[in-house]
């Protein structure tokens, strides 16, 4: 069974605004998709249908074989904005899903590098750390699916890295489907095992990322990554 | 906790120093003044302050029962409360759920911001009018206006919150009424308990300006009392005694929301 089949999904905001037209794509369980693409060519869109927080104007969404009718524990999301609640210590928000475990909570705190770090505010966090609470949150949830719209946009290239590999960690131990958009072709590369490009309305391209892992800065002297990220580039323009 | 003691003490000291500097100011006018009658200094106030505190018998024979501060501190204070109570109440749950219900506010927008521009002067005395010169006019005063003003206030709030707050909870399986619990609420409680405390000090104002106009008890029956008399010193006390009072059951309401708080910082 896939994690997400999409068929016809078509979204219009208004009369000539059509950032997703007719798009058909398969998810299988375990993937790390990357979904790329220039700015508004429907990237977070597209998310935010398998999210269930908009309804499209056309076309059938199925995640685990069900039809997606609306947000829930299934499919959680990691917010490209600061989504964390503020007035929540680190514990209580990596708690706050309907489906956590005070073990879960307790090992995916550590997993993400916060231990020691259960009583703070976010305030006292800085960016990097607070999108580990909210990654650290939705593993904590158990989801089945993941989707993170840009999390690491607004991040420094240190953290950022930093993160990449504690999704991958993340990743690799629970096996978990993740639907991960971005706009940024070496961050795709490195975290992928398929990259879908989006643009006018569909998929453009559809590529396999079949490098070794862990890939980080290795790939930058692999002539294969630089064939990909040439392709990559050429198709988003 | 060190930290937050040292920001009270360092606050006290400002405080203590900013009423220093009135008061020798205050005297200073006085005294170039010359006038008690018109200006008292604060030496006068405080005199008539403790010589009025436990009441004066000389205005029983204007038919005032209750001349002392406590009984009518205690009165305009616990109607005040009551409707502050009733209003700011009835006001947080309609704003909270105006703010989810685009029918409901539209409905009760054009009624609350109508009513709520009605000047108190106005306002007042179709009060008095409407429901008799008893303590249910002042009540109902109070609360219409503590209604109005938090309703206004928890409803913007409600409405300020970013989407993506309530997306992730949806996202983590928080259903409607468990975000509310854990996203709404929490993040809309920061302007309603300043809203709260600027609706108790309105309040209380409100309560002595409607004993102005009308009243049998309460501190604006006193004042409104001793303004005939010309007795300066006096209305300067009671007005300022009402004013500490205020001060201090703003205290109060701060303490009692700084846990709630805290993450703030």
């Amino acid at each position: 069974m896939n994690a997400f089949e999409i068929r016809g999904l078509t979204v219009q905001y208004q009369p000539g605004i059509t950032p997703l037209k007719n798009l058909d794509l398969d998810v299988p369980n375990g993937q790390f998709l990357c979904v790329l693409g220039p700015s508004g060519q429907g990237k977070s869109t597209l998310l935010r249908c398998l999210a269930g927080l908009l309804v499209p104007t056309e076309g059938v969404i199925r995640a685990q074989g069900k039809p997606v009718e609306g947000p829930d524990a299934s499919r959680g999301m990691v917010f490209q904005q600061d989504a964390i609640p503020g007035w929540l210590r680190v514990r209580d928000n990596v708690a706050l899903g309907s489906r956590s475990t005070d073990e879960q909570v307790a090992h995916f705190i550590r997993a993400v590098g916060l231990e020691g770090r259960e009583k703070d505010w976010p305030r006292q966090l800085s960016g990097g750390m607070r999108k580990r609470v909210a990654i650290a949150a939705v593993f904590a949830n158990d989801p089945d699916i993941l989707l993170m719209d840009e999390p690491f946009s607004s991040l420094d290239h240190l953290t950022r890295t930093g993160l990449h590999e504690t999704v991958l960690q993340l990743w690799e131990e629970t096996g978990k489907t993740i639907v991960f958009v971005t706009h940024d072709v070496d961050e795709a590369i490195t975290l992928a095992d398929r990259i879908v490009i989006v643009g006018r309305g569909g998929v453009r391209a559809d590529v396999p990322v079949t490098f070794p892992r862990p890939r980080g800065e290795n790939l930058r002297m692999d002539v294969d990554a630089n064939l990909l990220r040439a392709a990559l580039l050429e198709s988003l323009k | 906790m060190s930290q937050s003691v040292t920001e009270v003490a360092r606050a006290g000291r400002w405080g203590a120093i900013g009423v220093l500097v009135f008061w020798c100011a205050w005297e200073a006018v006085a005294f170039f003044t010359g006038k008690d009658a018109v200006l008292p200094g604060p030496r006068v106030v405080l005199w008539e302050f403790q010589h009025g505190f436990f009441g004066d018998r000389g205005l029983e024979y204007l038919g005032i029962r209750h001349s002392d501060y406590p009984v009518n501190l205690a009165w305009t204070l616990g109607t005040a409360a009551v409707a502050w109570l009733i209003g700011s109440a009835l006001g947080i749950v309609a704003g909270l759920k105006a703010a989810r219900r685009q029918w409901l506010r539209d409905v009760t927008e054009p009624v609350l911001f109508v009513f709520g521009a009605v000047p108190v002067l106005v306002a007042a005395p179709l009060f008095l009018v409407w429901f008799g010169a008893g303590p249910l006019s002042k009540l109902l005063l109070v609360a219409f206006y503590c209604f109005v003003v938090v309703g206004v206030v928890a409803q913007s709030a409600a409405l300020n919150i970013p989407p993506t707050a309530e997306e992730y909870a949806a996202t983590l399986g928080l259903d409607s009424k468990a975000r509310f619990r854990a996203v709404v609420l929490p993040a809309a409680f920061p302007p309603i308990v300043a809203v709260l405390r600027l609706a108790l000090a309105t309040g209380i104002s409100l309560e002595v300006s409607a004993e102005l106009l009308g009243s049998r008890v309460g501190i604006g029956r006193l004042i409104a009392v001793r303004a005939q008399q010309g007795n300066v010193a006096a209305v300067l006390a009671l007005a300022i005694t009402v004013g500490l009072v205020a001060l201090v059951l703003d205290l109060v309401i701060r303490a009692a929301t700084r846990p709630a708080l805290r993450w703030q910082g």
